[in-house]
């Protein structure tokens, strides 16, 4: 990933920000720049909630290099309240706590860094609420 | 309209070839179809290659100027690049050239150089970016293993299969690839040596899929009538499909389902005029053991849930009623990314012209390959025919 990358990332990584279409009010997380139903590119910004279920998941016990200092971490999908499902990182979780269904929400964290000097990825993961 | 036929085919042995490069391996896989077939290299007016990820394991691209200059091929050439199913794809992609009639002869090359890359997790990281959505899974934490064993999950719940029956493709595989001369792994493997293996992501172990490997397969596609002025050696290309799928597993409705293979698989067989009950033999994607499983489910080979009971049985060993990867597959033949694409066509071609040795399939007419890239991005399927 490039700092540039990284950059437009920001709002999307660091807080769920979705795209809405104002025509289909259809929701994009990953946000879209255009509404490919509407072929409308007048899409606003939007927070999701950040509250969601573990829908499924599993423990990655050989990551990719990127991700082999946190290894073994727990992997799942998360549907959440918006209806949209999203891939994530399931944190702050105990072997005899996470289960199928169970309530998450947003959690800020480290992704990883490339190279000793690179710089640091930050973004969603989730967690048992609070 | 030309009938398109494959009248030549081979592969190197697939394995870790520290001492050859990506151009090595294509020049030894080209010089043996031209010592196999009476033809001259002029003659080949088109090449496409199919390769996964060349930049990212060998720094090099635009292999087909470099493939093509480097073993005296005068031919229109280009690389074709679906993730995992790029050999597959590279083969629609000649099948058209000829259909269209842009080109007489085209030669299709799978190719891939993955082991100048030692270290597991680097590889790994490669395989991901390629065959997943590269920012919001790969880079999130996300791997194909921990993908397929979400899936594998899914497959359990919802047809009551066994963690056994999942581990059987490989046991299967493995004793096919033992009559493979040119197979990565000619040992036979055991349930339990599967099952105790270091864990991937649960419920699959490091065993349930492949290792990294080399290699290059190729196969030559021609028009029927040109291919009689030359061979009797050629089986017909009856049918191609391509669909595709979100790459986001988090976007898929049902875990245990791909609908991708199953929209190639109608295609293909419509193209070709056949149902499933009509294959003799097929060569699947078995990246993991559990996507042969769906694989033989969505192309209509098995009922949902009756692939791994079957698999269990013995039903697709080379011997078994329903024979699936007698080379061994991509578990035990060797999983060199594009070229086990092609190395399916090899498989088939040796099947459907009754020279696949120890691994001969009675009465083998009608024989089917498929490919994936992912867990559904892509699948390509094609038919083929003794007639």
């Amino acid at each position: 990933m490039s700092i540039a990358d990284y950059w437009r990332l920001e709002a999307p990584r660091f807080r769920l920000e979705a795209t809405k279409c104002t025509n289909c009010d259809k929701i994009y997380f990953p946000p879209k720049r255009v509404c490919p139903i509407c072929n409308n590119d007048e899409l606003i910004h939007m927070d999701l909630s950040g509250r969601g279920r573990l829908i499924t998941f599993t423990k990655v016990e050989k990551p990719a290099v990127e991700f082999e200092y946190m290894g073994p971490y727990y992997v799942g999908i998360v549907e959440l309240e918006e209806g949209i499902r999203i891939s994530a990182s399931i944190v702050d979780v105990a072997e005899e706590q996470i289960k199928e269904g169970m309530p998450l929400e947003l959690a800020f964290r480290k992704y990883y860094a490339i190279g000793d000097e690179g710089i640091v990825y930050y973004g969603y993961k989730f967690r048992p609420p609070l | 309209m030309n009938k398109v036929v494959v009248a030549s085919a081979t592969m190197t042995p697939f394995t870790d070839h520290y001492d050859r490069d990506i151009r090595d391996l294509a020049s030894e896989a080209i010089r043996d179809i031209f010592r196999k077939t009476e033809i001259e290299r002029s003659a080949v007016d088109g090449l496409v290659i199919g390769s996964m990820a060349s930049m990212s394991f060998t720094n090099q691209g635009n292999l087909g100027a470099l493939i093509a200059s480097e073993n005296n091929l005068n031919s229109a050439s280009f690389t074709v690049e679906a993730g995992e199913a790029s050999g597959q794809a590279a083969l629609r992609a000649a099948y058209s050239l000829i259909k269209s009639g842009m080109h007489e002869t085209v030669l299709v090359l799978g190719l891939e150089k993955v082991t100048d890359i030692v270290k597991l997790p680097e590889i790994l990281s490669v395989v991901n970016h390629v065959n997943m959505d590269s920012r919001w899974e790969a880079d999130i934490g996300l791997t194909l293993a921990s993908s397929w064993a979400m899936i594998a999950k899914s497959h359990m719940s919802q047809y009551g299969i066994t963690r056994e029956q999942i581990a059987s493709v490989a046991v299967k595989n493995h004793y096919n690839a033992t009559f493979n001369p040119f197979a990565q792994f000619k040992s036979k493997l055991r349930i339990e040596t599967i099952l105790r293996a270091p864990a991937l992501a649960s419920p699959l172990t490091l065993f349930d899929t492949c290792a990294a490997a080399d290699g290059a397969a190729a196969v030559l596609l021609t028009t029927e009538e040109k291919a009689k002025s030359f061979t009797d050696q050629y089986i017909h290309v009856k049918g191609t499909g391509l669909a595709h799928g979100t790459l986001r597993i988090a976007e898929r409705d049902r875990l245990y389902s791909i609908p991708a293979i199953k929209k190639a698989a109608k295609d293909a067989y419509e193209m070709a005029g056949i149902s499933p009950s009509d294959i003799d033999v097929a060569e699947v994607h078995d990246s993991f053991t559990i996507a042969e499983l769906i694989a033989l489910e969505e192309m209509g080979i098995f009922e949902p849930g009756q692939s791994g009971p079957a698999t269990e049985d013995g039903r697709t060993k080379k011997d078994g009623d329903r024979p699936i990867n007698t080379s061994g597959g991509m578990k035990a033949r060797g999983y060199p990314f594009g070229a086990a694409g092609i190395a399916q066509v090899v498989e088939i071609y040796e099947q459907l012209l009754g020279i696949a040795g120890e691994r001969q399939v009675a009465d083998a007419n009608i024989g089917v390959t498929q490919a994936l890239a992912g867990t559904g991005g892509t699948s390509v399927v094609h038919v083929f025919g003794t007639a």
